[in-house]
């Protein structure tokens, strides 16, 4: 990708931890106004993990998930992936429509998944950028999210990818959400392009 | 042999080389990575291996099952050694979808299709079908015993290759 300047890697990821922090706390102020409902961000893990176990990170490998995925581009390339089970997408969309019950995915599901995606993924990188007090990190654009609902296993083999092609464990930036005090199962996944074997 | 006995299928995970016969059952779940499905219809045993790689890196670690030119081979000596004939096995291949259509995934996805079929030409083993490409993951489900391989899409109709 061109135009990157900073290559993120498992020393530089930990260097970044006070960015991601803020970019979590922005992420679930956004959340909150978006939902209306009080929701915290927090950082879970950065911590690289062996490629294999990385395949369970979003539940059982052939069960269906949804993933909203944003392309990063500028200081540095990867992914920004929002995750979450068909049944807290739907519940999701059901606090933002006001339409109550949904079970399949339309496109007004979609949209309201993806919505909150963009909102969420972009307050996460603005903050992130802001707050990371390196002017190498001064421009990350993150495209429009793409809507996927597809085996674990396969999304998550999508995502990694790029630093599978180079490494045998893969570095990755996991959130967690709490609404009302309770966690949500949804997982913000930011998964950065790295030049590191 | 590996799952005898069970009611589920052992799940063979990225870079995984299984072998079994009889009522063993083997599953597994790809993107851009790729089954390679092995059965010798004389001995009526099968192998599977999932590849996430194309080729072996220099340096990396050694779980040989991740590389689709490392792998194959290994398959193969492990199934002669069980007793196959090698010009009575044949392959099938499942995956090498391009996830989210970037350009880097569609590329992986072909190219480890392209290293298998290359592999699996230079040691003359034929392949028989293949279910790949694509934007979509799959599941595939493979009989060791009698070859039978369940390829599932997400939201279609599960199709026997």
């Amino acid at each position: 990708m061109s135009g990157k300047n900073y290559v993120i890697n498992s020393k530089s990821i930990k260097q970044l931890e006070k960015a991601f922090k803020q970019g979590a706390i922005e992420a679930g102020n956004a959340l909150t106004l978006w939902i209306g409902k009080p929701i915290t961000v927090h950082l879970d893990s950065i911590t690289p993990v062996p490629l294999g176990e990385s395949m369970n990170l979003l539940g059982q490998p052939d069960v269906p998930v949804c993933c909203c995925i944003m392309q990063l581009e500028g200081a540095f390339g990867g992914r920004l992936a929002l995750a979450f089970s068909d049944e807290s997408g739907m519940a999701l969309s059901e606090m933002l429509t006001g339409i109550s019950g949904p079970t399949e995915w339309g496109e007004l599901e979609k949209s309201s998944a993806l919505e909150s995606a963009n909102i969420l993924g972009c307050a996460f990188l603005n903050a992130m950028v802001q707050s990371a007090a390196n002017k190498d990190i001064s421009t990350v654009l993150p495209s429009p999210p793409s809507f996927h609902r597809d085996f674990a296993m396969s999304l998550l083999q999508g995502l990694f990818l790029e630093q599978a092609m180079i490494a045998d464990s893969v570095l990755f930036v996991r959130t967690k959400f709490l609404m009302e005090g309770k966690t949500l199962v949804w997982h913000l996944l930011f998964i950065p392009d790295t030049l590191e074997a | 042999m590996a799952g005898i006995g069970n009611n589920l299928p052992r799940f063979v995970n990225m870079g995984d080389i299984v072998i079994g016969n009889g009522e063993d059952r083997f599953s597994t779940v790809l993107g851009s990575c790729i089954a390679i499905m092995m059965f010798d219809p004389t001995q009526k045993l099968g192998a599977m291996a999932h590849i996430l790689l194309p080729h072996r890196r220099a340096s990396g670690d050694d779980k040989i099952g991740k590389y689709a030119d490392v792998a194959i081979p290994e398959m193969l000596e492990q199934l002669v050694k069980k007793g196959c004939t090698l010009r009575k096995i044949w392959a099938k291949l499942a995956g090498g979808a391009a996830m989210f259509n970037a350009s880097s995934s569609f590329l992986i996805g072909e190219r480890n299709l392209a290293a298998a079929r290359e592999v699996l030409d230079k040691i003359s083993v034929p392949v028989l079908a293949t279910h790949c490409g694509g934007t979509k993951g799959r599941r595939a489900l493979f009989y060791p015993g009698s070859g039978k391989i369940i390829i599932t899409i997400n939201g279609e109709p599960e199709v026997e290759i």
